[in-house]
């Protein structure tokens, strides 16, 4: 999977960044001061991860919980997100990551106390509800396997009555989950799309189906799920394509467990615009019309995103997901 | 035209031996011709790299096609000792100048042959240690300023190189190996060289049509463009292209421009429906202006609800109509617009 893999001087005695070598069977591993001095300092080109993918293995400094961006999540409490890892092994077309970092190399943090530390400071006042959101920078389950951070999430939300926490992927490694007792306040959301467009826009990433059967199975063992309709790409039969996928949907999950469907519509910043036409030139989001929308980021005309979001509620309202349970992922 | 680039004479001994090279009188030395294509000498280090890369550019760029970069590289990564004295190709490179490591990376072109792609940094001194192997797997003196430059001119690049020595504390005196081997890796460069097979880039069709029957102005030439390139994208079948093509030719206008517009209109209903079914509601509001002396015109990027008039108001009567066109306006319409209440 990594062709090399680094580790800051600082990690060599972390159990947890041991793990890790010990999993990736990497026993001689390239030791250094720091991540910062190579990863990001030079222009690694984005589709180089596919044959030259290394890893850092590090320690996050500076703020490791963030407040997240307005229309991040439901309209309910304040929004973090905290940042475990950097950059992510799967390959999509339409992902922002490859115009935010500039280098594909995956970065693990391992001072997963620290985060822990700063989420309960944050989770100050027992009548105000704190989300936090695993998964801005780096899919939060993909590699849980190797990085075995869940455990510790679960013990550290338990107690945490007034915060929740959304693991949010598109992978369907969901083991280490079920080995744990479910909780309320920890919900695991799946990314979303029809397989057609799956097919054209992701690459190493689950089929629809694997992740459909991951979310049933978390279903029936009682874990709280989140969906995520996003990103919603026009096609000229997208309506028939969401109406197959909502149907499937309702098949594998119990609606008592669904905590939200949230849905979104294809956007990108400008420097990830610039970079998907790079490396994706024949992407077939890129044959529709785009402009600057409200916030700077590149997005079909708003009549338009307005019209398919409308369309996609409707489907969902109509195939039986309550209605309170929809929302609109990053929209005015 | 090819441009060959080396560092030192002695890396491109087989090219000079073996095609009719002629020195070029230039400003400085080191450039040969040959049928076809240019030899620049550059001498070590990135500086004379780009200095006399820039300088022959500068000069001669109108003949150059492609420049192909021969040289050798140290190993930073042993993990690749097995290419030691092999060709290798360069995917990316990257620049370290004394201590500094330089953001900007360039990512060369390269063909479909066998040889191994890796990255070169390049570095402004002579190092014999390994520090700089998390950014890349070779190490070379010139090849960052080249790929510089030849950004710089908008001239694809390529970079072949030999592996010559394995990079560690006691390389010192790898200068002598180098020499030693220099026609041998000279030699093996010159044969890549000659078996390169051309490979033909095959332009997109740009389907431009027939321009006895249209004229395209700039801008549309570039919209015309984009949404040939959009049909490829979905596949919409050339032949249907056509056909809207043929149908216009065949059909009498005023003049050429006019024949233009409307095929763009035509290709704007077939390859994007959505955004024509837009811009026909957007015409139907536009209308309802219809009587004032002006334009009427909307946010162009549709994101906004705002509406620009730029009216002429003369007498008592321009002052009522535009009274009368506000007072009527589907203002709760327009504003359902803008929340996706659209009719598809």
């Amino acid at each position: 999977m990594f062709n090399q893999v680094f580790i800051e001087k600082s990690c060599l005695s972390n159990l947890r960044a041991q793990n890790i070598l010990n999993k990736l069977n990497k026993k001689d591993p390239i030791i250094i001061d720091d991540h910062e001095s190579f990863f990001n300092k030079v222009k690694k080109p984005y589709l180089q991860k596919r044959d030259n993918l290394n890893l850092f293995i590090a320690e996050k400094k500076g703020r490791l919980v963030k407040e997240a961006p307005d229309a991040y999540g439901l309209d309910n409490g304040k929004h973090y997100y905290f940042i475990h890892a950097y950059n992510c092994i799967y390959e999509c077309h339409y992902c922002y990551l490859q115009g935010y970092f500039h280098s594909p190399d995956i970065v693990l943090f391992v001072n997963y106390e620290d985060i822990g530390m700063n989420i309960k400071e944050l989770c100050h006042n027992k009548n105000e509800t704190y989300w936090f959101h695993a998964g801005e920078f780096s899919d939060s389950l993909a590699l849980s396997h190797i990085t075995d951070e869940i455990p510790y999430l679960y013990e550290l939300f338990g107690p945490l009555k007034n915060a929740k926490l959304e693991l949010r992927t598109k992978s369907a490694n969901i083991k280490a989950i079920l080995k744990q007792s479910p909780l309320e306040n920890i919900i695991t959301s799946f990314s979303l799309s029809p397989q057609s467009h799956l097919k054209q826009t992701e690459e190493k990433t689950p089929s629809l189906s694997t992740r459909l059967k991951a979310i049933k199975k978390l279903s029936d063992h009682g874990h709280p799920i989140g969906i995520h309709l996003d990103p919603i790409i026009f096609t000229e039969n997208f309506k028939q394509e969401y109406e197959i996928l909502a149907k499937e949907l309702l098949e594998h999950l119990d609606s008592k467990l669904l905590q939200y469907i949230s849905i979104g519509v294809v956007r990108f910043s400008k420097e990830s615009f610039y970079q998907v036409k790079k490396n994706y030139p024949q992407s077939f989001f890129l044959a529709e019309n785009m402009n600057t929308s409200f916030d700077g980021k590149i997005r079909y005309p708003r009549p338009m995103r307005m019209w398919i979001l409308s369309q996609v509620k409707q489907i969902l309202i109509q195939a039986g997901f309550p209605e309170e349970k929809v929302y609109l992922c990053m929209e005015d | 035209m090819k441009l060959l680039v080396f560092a030192h004479p002695l890396e491109a001994i087989a090219f000079l031996k073996n095609e009719k090279c002629e020195a070029l009188n230039f400003l400085f030395q080191g450039i040969y011709q040959f049928p076809s294509g240019y030899i620049l000498i550059t001498g070590e280090g990135p500086q004379n790299a780009s200095e006399t890369l820039a300088g022959f550019l500068g000069a001669y760029h109108h003949k150059i096609d492609e420049i192909i970069n021969f040289g050798v590289c140290g190993l930073l990564n042993s993990k690749y000792s097995n290419l030691l004295h092999q060709m290798v190709e360069i995917r990316t490179s990257y620049l370290c100048l004394k201590d500094h490591l330089e953001f900007k990376s360039y990512t060369l072109v390269h063909g479909k042959n066998d040889l191994p792609l890796l990255d070169c940094i390049t570095h402004s001194d002579r190092v014999h240690n390994t520090e700089l192997r998390p950014i890349a797997d070779l190490l070379d003196r010139e090849l960052w300023s080249l790929a510089s430059v030849a950004k710089r001119f908008k001239k694809p690049i390529r970079s072949i190189k030999t592996v010559s020595d394995i990079i560690n504390h006691s390389s010192n005196d790898i200068c002598e190996v180098v020499k030693e081997n220099a026609q041998q890796y000279s030699e093996k460069h010159y044969f890549w060289f000659n078996s390169l097979k051309s490979e033909t880039h095959t332009e997109q069709s740009s389907l431009l049509p027939c321009q006895s029957y249209f004229h395209f102005s700039f801008s549309q030439k570039k919209l015309y463009q984009k949404l040939i390139r959009s049909s490829q994208i979905k596949k919409i079948p050339v032949s249907k292209i056509e056909e809207i093509q043929s149908c216009l030719k065949n059909k009498n206008f005023e003049n050429k421009k006019r024949r233009t517009a409307v095929l763009i209109e035509e290709l704007e209903k077939v390859i994007h429906p959505f955004k024509f079914k837009l811009e026909q509601d957007l015409a139907i509001y536009k209308d309802h202006f219809n009587g004032l002396k002006g334009n009427v015109t909307f946010d162009k990027n549709l994101e906004q609800e705002k509406i620009r008039l730029n009216i002429e108001l003369e007498n008592s009567d321009d002052f009522d109509t535009l009274i009368h066109k506000l007072s009527t306006f589907p203002q709760k319409k327009w504003s359902d617009f803008f929340k996706g209440n659209i009719n598809v």
